[in-house]
């Protein structure tokens, strides 16, 4: 008994070596991941410093003086005339290749002009000069026909009977429906009926619409 | 007789047993203590290494890698300067092995810039064991010096301060020395902030759009090359807070490539110090590309000073009728000396004449009935008596009337005998078409909502007409060739002639355009200096104006501003005064 008394002390000083060493072990496991994550932040690191290398060297090759060598050099390109700039949205959604009923007859639009202490005048989104007509028609020479880039405008001058929608989608009816309106223009009427009016429009062309349709213009 | 002796028998009492029982104990015991103490020894090491590993994890958990001195971005977060871990070539001379002449050959042939000699009395000659072969080399340059396979060569990793964008906003940017201290611009204004531990993480980021600064330097480049100007300098400010949107002054220099001054030998007593030797600060700007001539160079400003002054006299009371005719009939003499006008009408004009065909005579006049006292409040407000509020360090005082006389009052409001630099114009005409609130100039990108400490200099109404003068003079008067289609600009002309020996030289000409723009709602204003330009026409309306309508041609769109045909600001009421008698 005294035997297995004095064991059992031994037996305990085990155990709490034996948990030691176990606590020991995990400590080393999480050392060894702890390690392994520090590995890998070394490694972001070192890869975003070379990240940081290579945009200095690309900046470095395509700084903003070499940029206007090539263009002087090669590429030619020039600022952009006043024409070529287009006010608002609603400039934008007037543009397409069909010209107005009476470009001669119009007007040139007023310069609108302000004092500067005054509250600031309203942008002269409302004004559409002749020109950016000729311009878009340059500009898309090139480009397939677009029928439905009327739609926007339309809407808003009056309110056009619904074309059958087989009509916007079929090319050959897009085509008839825009000779109609060129032949009703031609002949002195107006040719927003004849618009396809749920012809699919870009996104661009929908946002200039809706907000030119909120203006009430 | 025989003796034996015999070992006696050892004693086993029962108490001995015990002894030796208690001693098997104790060293039982003692093997314990040193396995306990053993993996005490384990457990404390382990709780170390767990403390030390944590504070490891606090030091490297960013995986930013932060530099050693902090980029500098512009406002679009472009890089215009930063650190890269860049490569040097350094010879310990004795490991060299070879033929030193030989290998200075050798080197001179990598570098072509640097000729043979200067290779071989690094590594022939000098105290120094190690020194400098190059800094700054290229990767490719370090393949070819290591293919030489000298031993005694190394080729250290440095960091390297790298400018992207070479010689573009060189001033403005500045540059660091060997030891990574900045020298010049905002390198220098900022270096603490750049070296901080606390702060080197984040860019810092200027007020400068380097594809404005691009255009400007571009279209001033090419000002300068048509007219043979000695120099030029040209600023871009935001009106509404006192941004440096673009800087620019020329001749420039490549802060990745530093070129020694080119220095006449000996020098000139001038540019001595004290002690006899060179002193960096009295330095000209015609004899150093470094010098940033829009904040350290100082001119007189000539005819756009016109404008401030009548602004004034419209906030004295003094000139409350436009249409109030001045006597410019005949060139005006006031103590001995003579004030006449460049092109004189020879008539009685008013304000509106008067600036659109720049009169000197009517300015003086208008001054003079003015009196000092507004005037000095007006260009003391604009810091004209001062080094302007501004973070680089290299600004220069300004010439400031040693005595404010009547004749030194008329010919300063004309912008003769004062002299600033062209941030300090630049600055005033921002206040004077902003809506009359003059705001301290800076270099950072200000914070939406940020306090300016700004002040009123011109009341509102005398800024809104001063918009539709500074319009009137690019429509109808010596800034014509400055005018943008669509960008409404106004501004006003300078061409003063330069002082030298006591009197002025004729043919060398500042020709200075202050402009703003959209002139309906102004929001940028463009100053363009030229100095001494060289051309058959050197006055302001031939040299500077035109790169002024270049400029905001091309750079216009980049700051948010359209070109609109159809609006303008509204100078009907002022243009028939323009047709009085004329």
């Amino acid at each position: 008994m005294i035997a297995i008394k004095r064991l059992q002390s031994i037996m305990w000083i085990l155990v709490i070596a034996l948990g030691a060493l176990a606590a020991y072990l995990i400590s080393l496991r999480v050392a060894t991941e702890r390690n392994a994550v520090h590995e890998t932040i070394d490694q972001i690191r070192h890869t975003r410093s070379e990240i940081r290398y290579l945009e200095a060297e690309y900046g470095a090759r395509a700084n903003m003086l070499q940029l206007a060598n090539w263009n002087s050099s090669d590429l030619q390109l020039r600022v952009p005339a006043p024409s070529q700039y287009l006010p608002s949205e609603r400039a934008l959604a007037q543009l397409d290749r069909i010209e107005p009923a009476a470009p001669a007859a119009a007007p040139a639009p007023p310069v609108m002009t302000a004092m500067a202490d005054a509250a600031p005048s309203p942008p002269a989104d409302a004004q559409v000069r002749a020109s950016d007509f000729a311009l878009i028609r340059s500009a898309s020479a090139a480009e397939p026909p677009v029928p439905a880039r009327r739609a926007g405008r339309l809407l808003v001058d009056t309110p056009p009977a619904a074309p059958p929608r087989a009509a916007a989608q079929d090319p050959e009816a897009r085509r008839a429906a825009r000779l109609a309106m060129l032949d009703a223009r031609l002949l002195g009427g107006s040719a927003d009926g004849a618009a396809p009016r749920a012809a699919p429009r870009t996104t661009l062309r929908e946002a200039g619409a809706s907000r030119r349709s909120g203006k009430g213009n | 007789m025989a003796t034996i002796i015999a070992r006696p028998e050892p004693s086993r009492s029962s108490k001995e047993q015990v002894h030796l029982v208690a001693l098997a104990h104790g060293r039982i015991m003692l093997v314990l203590l040193l396995f306990v103490a053993v993996v005490l020894a384990m457990a404390g090491r382990m709780v170390w290494i767990g403390v030390a590993a944590g504070a490891r994890v606090e030091r490297s958990a960013s995986t930013v890698p932060v530099p050693h001195r902090a980029d500098i971005v512009d406002r679009n977060g472009v890089p215009l300067a930063r650190d890269i871990p860049g490569y040097a070539i350094s010879v310990r001379k004795d490991r060299l092995i070879g033929d030193r002449h030989a290998l200075a050959r050798a080197l001179s042939r990598i570098f072509p810039d640097e000729t043979e000699q200067h290779f071989y009395q690094i590594l022939a000659t000098g105290k120094s064991n190690w020194a400098y072969l190059r800094t700054r080399a290229l990767p490719r340059e370090v393949a070819a010096v290591n293919a030489l396979g000298e031993p005694g060569i190394e080729f250290p990793r440095e960091p390297e301060r790298l400018y992207p964008q070479r010689a573009l906003a060189a001033h403005l940017i500045g540059f660091t020395d060997r030891d990574g201290n900045g020298v010049l611009g905002a390198e220098r204004a900022f270096n603490d902030r750049l070296l901080a531990d606390q702060t080197r993480g984040t860019p810092l980021q200027l007020a400068l759009d380097v594809r404005v600064q691009a255009a400007l330097e571009d279209e001033l480049a090419r000002g300068v090359a048509a007219q043979g100007a000695k120099g030029a300098a040209a600023v871009v400010l935001d009106a509404t807070n006192g941004e440096v949107i673009a800087m620019a002054s020329l001749p420039t220099f490549n802060p990745n490539h530093l070129e020694p001054l080119q220095l006449p030998d000996p020098l000139p007593p001038e540019l001595l110090g004290k002690d006899g030797k060179l002193d960096p600060n009295r330095i000209p700007c015609d004899m150093s590309p470094r010098c940033d001539r829009v904040v350290q160079a100082l001119y007189e400003l000539g005819s756009t000073f016109k404008p401030l002054s009548i602004g004034a006299a419209m906030d004295a009371g003094v000139v409350t009728d436009l249409a109030r005719t001045w006597d410019a009939t005949k060139p005006l003499v006031i103590d001995g000396r003579t004030i006449h006008d460049d092109h004189a009408l020879g008539r009685w004009i008013n304000v509106p004449e008067t600036l659109v065909h720049s009169s000197n005579i009517a300015t003086a006049r208008i001054a003079d009935a003015m009196g000092p006292q507004p005037l000095q409040k007006l260009f003391r407000e604009l810091e004209f008596n001062q080094r302007m509020s501004f973070e680089l360090r290299e600004r220069a005082y300004p010439l400031w009337p040693r005595e404010w006389s009547r004749i030194a009052n008329m010919t300063v409001a004309y912008g003769h005998g004062i002299a600033v630099t062209p941030l300090h114009l630049a600055a005033a005409y921002a206040a004077l078409v902003n809506g009359g609130v003059w705001h301290p100039t800076t270099i950072l990108k200000r914070h939406p909502g940020e306090q300016i400490a700004s002040r009123r200099v011109f009341s509102e109404q005398t800024s809104a007409r001063m918009r539709q003068l500074l319009r009137m003079i690019v429509l109808s008067g010596t800034g014509r060739s400055a005018d943008a289609p669509g960008y409404r600009v106004g501004g006003k002309t300078g061409s003063a002639e330069k002082p030298s020996n006591g009197g002025y030289a004729r043919r060398s000409i500042v020709a200075t355009f202050a402009a703003a723009f959209p002139m309906d709602s102004p929001r940028y204003v463009v100053l363009v200096m030229m100095d001494e330009p060289q051309g058959f026409a050197r006055t302001a309306a031939y040299t500077s104006a035109p790169v002024v309508s270049a400029f905001v041609s091309r750079a216009a769109p980049l700051l948010g501003v359209f070109p609109e045909p159809n609006r303008d600001i509204d100078t009907s009421a002022l243009m028939p005064l323009l047709h009085e008698g004329g």
